[in-house]
């Protein structure tokens, strides 16, 4: 005889490993979406992946002399970790927006059960 | 080679874990070949500091943002070699550069 909460424990472990392999696929897509950040006064802008690749930074003719090197490097520096942090928080948030319900559900189970192990 | 008896499977996980921890923990530094711009990332690839060497101002824009680019790329690349070094053959790393590889204060690019 079958233990119907083991079927269903499985059936459920079927139906996420599916839709991880869809979720994946996306994510993926997610992961190379750019976004790009720029200096108020325009003269540095940076394009990021969502894992924090620098993918461009173009500087304005005028801004090593206008900066002078060691603003410069901490504008740059704050500009692409404002970005990168812009592209990540955009990421996340688009991939929790595709979580299928039966990765939801598995991952509440997976939660559950640590709980459960810890206050053991 | 032998197979680890299975109570040793608990002490490997958390020497792994450790070891991710430390890793995200760290800082990593990267240079441009060229030396003009020395960039520090965090354990998760964020830029935390860009220093550009002085003579930065003889060359052009376009120069100055690729070396940029490079130097960043550098520092994430020591991340993943941090993570390999993880998973390499042998006991596991120390956290060897992380101290070394915070940026001292003032320290320029060459």
């Amino acid at each position: 005889m079958t233990d119907p909460e083991e079927d269903g424990q499985v059936e459920l472990a079927e139906a996420t490993a599916a839709a991880l392999e869809r979720m994946g696929e996306a994510a993926r897509r997610l992961a190379a979406k750019e976004t790009e950040g720029h200096t108020r006064d325009g003269r540095v802008t940076v394009r990021v992946d969502a894992a924090g690749t620098v993918v461009r930074i173009r500087l304005a003719d005028d801004a090593v002399r206008g900066y002078g090197h060691a603003r410069l490097g901490a504008v740059v520096a704050r500009t692409l970790r404002a970005t990168q942090e812009r592209a990540r928080a955009a990421y996340e948030r688009e991939v929790a927006e595709l979580t299928p319900p039966e990765v939801a559900e598995s991952r509440r189970l997976v939660e559950e059960a640590q709980r459960r192990g810890a206050a053991t | 080679m032998s197979t680890p008896p299975p109570g040793d499977a608990l002490p490997a996980v958390d020497e792994l874990t450790a070891g991710v921890e430390r890793v995200l923990a760290g800082t990593y530094r990267g240079r441009d070949p060229g030396g003009l711009v020395l960039a520090t990332v965090d354990g998760e690839g964020l830029v935390v500091d860009v220093r550009l060497a002085p003579t930065v101002s003889r060359h052009e824009a376009r120069v100055v943002e690729e070396a940029i680019r490079q130097a960043v790329t550098a520092a994430q690349r020591s991340i993943v070699d941090a993570f390999e070094a993880l998973t390499a053959a042998g006991p596991p790393p120390e956290p060897p550069s992380m101290l070394d590889n915070v940026p001292r204060v003032g320290e320029e690019p060459r």
